[in-house]
């Protein structure tokens, strides 16, 4: 059996597969999150390739929306990557985990098997994306992923959200002519130890610098594209918890997930502060954030 | 509308004190469902969602809203009759017997 380790926000993500890695089984983007041995958060999963030997049953069922169906039982989720079309017994992937998603088995098909040789490939997990896993992941472990763009300037950790058009390329661009880029599009706000971190994802936008480096969040940002730049203190607390809420990525919504995300992010508008970014094209805005 | 009837939460709904306003958000169990379907109350919302935490019957919510606030009952009650009527339609909170 053959395993790669990768780390992201404090943690290590330990890949197994029943094939041998290649260097070129993951993209290159993976790269920057590579590491020689595991953490002491450290995730497993496993790439079988073989029939899951789990049978869910159907009273079972949580969720049912293709692509996914997910199943909870006897204390394990089971995740099914389903055929858009019924019967949805047909299935082409099926993950199994425990409670808090630390040990999770996917079990894939020959069609897989020939996608996983090939290499090349953009997720760990195979998935388009692994964002429906890491966010359970992350609820479990005091986090989120946020749709935003992350930077580390002078090694404070800014957070900037927006919805799509808000900008967050665009203050990509502008923070780089002295912050490192974690990630332009997703990246993990963690709570550790009464403080609050962001570290980048390799789930990146336009922008491919992507980084695994950890920072303390100092500051949240809601972008506003406009003809100045300046930033101005949100002091309604509310509102932010509202806008951040927005931008929270969402996996599966359960009861417990629910409970950590709001209270998650209840302390994290609390204590970070969060301001609204006015900001133009003419890159002035960089040096507005290298002087707070 | 019945005052000794009392309403609970619905087990499909999360709650949460967020800075002083209740929160609520249905559950429905999807993956990246960006609605927004996030429900909060004013402050005699707040007020009366507590107590239905509490499982007060309606007459018991009226009161304890009259105790804090200065209006009539005819208007509170009017106020919760709404409300409770909106937390039905919304199926955030059940009709709750022992």
């Amino acid at each position: 059996m053959s395993k790669i380790f990768f780390q992201i926000a404090g943690m290590s993500i330990e890949v197994q597969s029943d094939l041998p890695f290649s260097n070129t089984t993951f993209s290159p983007k993976f790269k920057h999150f590579e590491i020689n041995s595991p953490l002491e958060e450290n995730i497993v999963l496993h790439h079988r390739f073989e029939t899951c030997k789990t049978t869910p049953k159907p009273e079972n069922r949580v969720y049912l929306k293709p692509p996914w169906a997910v199943y909870h039982q006897d204390g394990q989720w089971i995740y099914q990557w389903i055929k858009a079309e019924p019967p949805h017994e047909n299935y082409f992937r099926t993950v199994v985990t425990d409670k808090e998603h630390s040990f999770l088995d996917i079990y894939n098909d020959n069609s897989i098997k020939d996608k996983f040789l090939k290499g090349g490939l953009t997720s760990l997990t195979m998935f388009p994306t692994d964002q429906i896993l890491m966010g359970r992941i992350l609820a479990y472990r005091n986090g989120c992923i946020m749709h935003s763009l992350g930077v580390s300037l002078d090694n404070r950790g800014l957070l900037f959200v927006g919805h799509s058009d808000a900008g967050k390329s665009t203050m990509a661009g502008i923070m780089k002519q002295g912050a490192a880029i974690l990630c332009d599009d997703r990246n993990i706000v963690r709570k550790k130890d009464d403080n609050y971190f962001v570290s980048g994802t390799w789930s990146h936008g336009d922008v491919p610098d992507v980084s695994p480096e950890i920072v303390p969040l100092k500051g949240i940002f809601f972008l506003e594209k406009s003809n100045t730049n300046q930033v101005i203190p949100v002091t309604d607390k509310r509102h932010a918890f509202e806008r951040l809420l927005a931008c929270m990525i969402r996996p599966l919504e359960t009861h417990d997930w629910w409970g950590n995300a709001l209270d998650f992010l209840s302390g994290l508008c609390r204590q970070v502060p969060c301001w609204n970014l006015q900001f133009d094209q003419t890159g002035q805005a960089y040096n507005l954030l290298k002087g707070m | 509308m019945d005052p000794d009837k009392i309403y609970a939460p619905s087990d499909k709904i999360i709650a949460r004190d967020i800075m002083g306003e209740i929160v609520i958000v249905p559950i429905e169990s999807g993956i990246g469902d960006f609605s927004d379907s996030m429900f909060s109350f004013n402050e005699t919302g707040t007020l009366a969602w507590k107590c239905i935490e509490q499982k007060k019957t309606i007459g018991q919510i009226c009161a304890a809203i009259a105790q804090e606030y200065d209006s009539g009952m005819d208007q509170i009650e009017q106020g919760v009759k709404k409300l409770v009527v909106e937390l039905l339609e919304k199926e955030l909170i059940v009709e709750w017997t022992a």
